[in-house]
């Protein structure tokens, strides 16, 4: 009953002791073979990708053996803290960018500075460099949309919105109408939002607002997220929204069984390295929108256009110069890209992108097209989550369910937001 | 002459002893001992798994102290506790009672009430059933069957807990077998004297039955108290790990989890899991003391 937790305790604590016991670093010969280790998660299709990137990498860099280790996102933190802890980490890890700060602030990360970044968007590689250095390598550039499905629209008799002008007040509406039209029991206009830190994002930019500051403070205050559960309580008690019930539920989700995916919602949230993953599960066409914004203007809706995993590096890595040469592989060889396509997104390095734009399947080509169309109307980078940020998600889960289940109002809500927020970060 | 040979027989024998000793003795240090006395130190440290910890003396008893959503999941927990255990207990009697009748097919009844006892813990079985109480799960089907549209029992912030608790309740096999052999215990001569001086049925269980499995009662009592502060898995597969809805389901070692391995905070999370240890501690003994009055020993 109590099992699981009891062995991942003994782990951490064992593992602490080790840590303890400590050893000390051996000279670092560049050339020297090693075996390094490569851990991401992901679906089946990225370990095949990834993997056959990772045998090219061996044929041309004879002397290094690289071990892959790849997992379910489901668990992934845990065993990385555990291993972070008993200084047995992967060599070479995919991390997601509130994390890449996470771990940078507490001296974990290696210094990637070395790895040429010259064909990548400057911005992408400048959110992750902290003092101690450039604490991480974009793996793959992604916005945070809107996904719809036409089919839906078709059905409910309701066309679609022209996401350059669209409003909160059209996608309230259209949520509402489709809910009611279609009248099929489980179909709903809308996924929820505000289950999810790069909604809320969205939503403070549109008011000129951050999550966070450059310093890692707070960037908002709390009526700047009433209007966004305010709308999520009125847009559930319509209809537009699935029941708090449901919502719930689909938290834990796997994406391939999210309302999108299974053709029961008409528009949802995702990020654009998802789409293709998405349309194969839906079997049928989906599209990709802007956010809808204050003023029914496509620059107003300030989406935002980053990296949505980075490569990282530990510090007490033994093997400092495969571990980097792997990054540079993976980031910047057009071999790579053309086995990995764009299972992570868009490819950062510009030459990269371009050497594989012919081979991508429809949805990837779709979302590329489309980052690149929001990309000029995109709002400068906003500062990462500092340290303690990373459990924004978990907060702002908690108040969604609390204003979905009436157990707080939105004003409430947005209170405990900044509160529990700032706790979190305090330390 | 003769002593010093048995002398030195015996020190070989407890030599040998020790050797057969050593690997439970290895392991105790290694994976029970050493790791507790390593989440004492780090209880008073500031440790986020990714550098060395940090000592900072009683800050995390302070932080105990004033953590609102530590004090939720002690609610949570300690209603999960006074109400599924009783609650699994009574029903684990009753249906021990039943079976001691001596009714044809007696094992096959016992095994079906087992397994969900060895089951229930299990992850497939918090799977199944976050199935059968989903908002679109079996239980609701049936009660769409006689027009009640139920609710989304175990993403009802109102329902989460209660769905968790019949899961406990559900398991009540262990207890049950214990039950039946305290009741086998029981001699069969109390009853008829009982039953030859007027005693109905109730009466005979009440001043007989329940006296006599007192002992038993009590076992039951404190290996299940103790169990369930350490409930776990139910909580952290049927509500995603998140301990939600709203943190209706946020049991104590679910924080403790999610403070440590989600929040890098393993300091804290040692603290926890010492404060939980205070906790059972103090239960067990209250439960002993209270023994006294409530416990038949037969002598």
């Amino acid at each position: 009953m109590r099992k699981a937790l009891t062995v991942l305790m003994t782990g951490v604590l064992a593992a602490a002791l080790l840590a303890i016991a400590g050893s000390g670093g051996a000279a670092p010969d560049p050339n020297a073979p090693a075996a390094i280790r490569f851990m991401w998660w992901g679906a089946d299709q990225r370990a095949k990708v990834t993997t056959a990137a990772v045998r090219a990498f061996e044929a041309a860099n004879p002397g290094v053996a690289v071990q892959v280790e790849p997992t379910t996102f489901d668990g992934y933190f845990d065993k990385l803290a555990t291993q972070f802890a008993a200084n047995d980490a992967p060599d070479v890890i995919q991390l997601t960018p509130d994390k890449v700060l996470e771990f940078a602030g507490r001296g974990a990360l290696l210094d990637l500075a070395s790895i040429d970044t010259s064909k990548i968007d400057p911005r992408l590689v400048q959110i992750v460099k902290t003092e101690r250095g450039q604490a991480g390598i974009p793996a793959g550039i992604g916005s945070h949309v809107m996904v719809a499905n036409p089919r839906l629209f078709v059905e409910a008799g309701v066309p679609m919105p022209d996401d350059t002008t669209w409003t909160w007040a059209d996608y309230r509406r259209i949520a509402q109408e489709i809910t009611r039209r279609t009248g099929k029991e489980g179909v709903f206009g809308s996924q929820a939002f505000g289950i999810s830190s790069n909604g809320l994002s969205v939503w403070l930019s549109q008011q000129g607002k951050t999550l966070w500051t450059k310093d890692g403070q707070i960037g908002y205050e709390a009526p700047d997220s009433t209007g966004y559960f305010q709308l999520l309580k009125d847009m559930s008690a319509e209809g537009g929204l699935p029941t708090p019930e449901l919502i719930t539920e689909e938290l834990s989700a796997p994406l391939e069984q999210s309302g999108i995916a299974t053709g029961r919602y008409a528009l949802a949230y995702a990020d654009t390295s998802q789409f293709s993953s998405l349309v194969k599960a839906a079997g049928e066409d989906l599209e990709l929108l802007r956010f809808p914004s204050r003023t029914g203007k496509a620059a107003d809706a300030k989406m935002e256009v980053r990296s949505s995993m980075y490569w990282i590096v530990p510090a007490r890595t033994e093997h400092e110069a495969a571990a980097k040469k792997l990054v540079n592989y993976l980031v910047n060889s057009p071999e790579a890209g053309k086995l990995l396509l764009g299972d992570r997104g868009v490819p950062t390095n510009s030459a990269v992108r371009d050497a594989v734009r012919a081979q991508l399947d429809p949805a990837s080509a779709e979302s590329v097209a489309f980052i690149e169309e929001i990309s000029p109307e995109a709002r400068d980078f906003v500062p990462r989550a500092p340290v303690g940020g990373g459990n924004l998600e978990e907060i702002l889960k908690r108040q969604t369910s609390d204003v979905l289940f009436g157990r707080a109002t939105p004003a409430e809500a947005a209170q405990r937001l900044i509160d529990e927020s700032r706790a979190a970060t305090r330390r | 002459m003769a002593r010093t040979t048995t002398s030195r027989v015996r020190k070989r024998d407890d030599r040998a002893a020790y050797v057969f000793l050593l690997p439970w003795f290895v392991g105790l240090v290694v994976i029970t001992i050493g790791p507790m006395a390593m989440s004492l130190y780090l209880s008073f440290t500031d440790y986020s798994m990714l550098a060395p910890p940090n000592w900072v003396g009683l800050d995390n008893v302070e932080r105990l102290l004033t953590d609102e959503r530590l004090h939720n999941s002690l609610r949570v927990t300690f209603t999960y506790v006074l109400v599924g255990v009783p609650l699994q207990l009574a029903v684990a009697l009753a249906v021990a009672v039943v079976l001691n009748r001596g009714m044809r097919g007696l094992a096959f009844y016992r095994s079906v009430f087992y397994l969900p006892s060895l089951l229930g813990g299990s992850v497939a079985i918090a799977v199944l059933w976050k199935q059968i109480f989903g908002s679109t799960g079996l239980v609701n089907d049936v009660l769409a069957l006689v027009g009640i549209a139920g609710p989304g029992w175990i993403s009802d912030p109102r329902t989460a807990l209660s769905s968790i608790i019949l899961l406990h309740v559900w398991t009540f096999g262990a207890p049950m077998i214990i039950f039946l052999a305290g009741l086998r215990q029981i001699p069969e001569m109390y009853y008829e004297a009982a039953t030859v001086d007027g005693a109905g049925p109730l009466q005979r269980f009440r001043r007989i039955t329940l006296p006599m499995l007192s002992p038993i009662i009590f076992f039951n009592l404190i290996l299940q108290i103790i169990g369930s502060f350490q409930a776990f898995t139910q909580a952290f597969i049927v509500s995603g790990g998140s301990g939600g809805p709203s943190d209706s389901t946020m049991f104590f070692t679910l924080l403790l989890y999610q403070r440590g391995f989600g929040e890098l905070d393993m300091g804290y999370a040692s603290a926890m899991a010492w404060l939980l240890l205070l906790i059972i501690t103090i239960f067990t003994a209250v439960n002993f003391i209270a023994s006294r009055y409530w416990v038949f020993h037969e002598s």
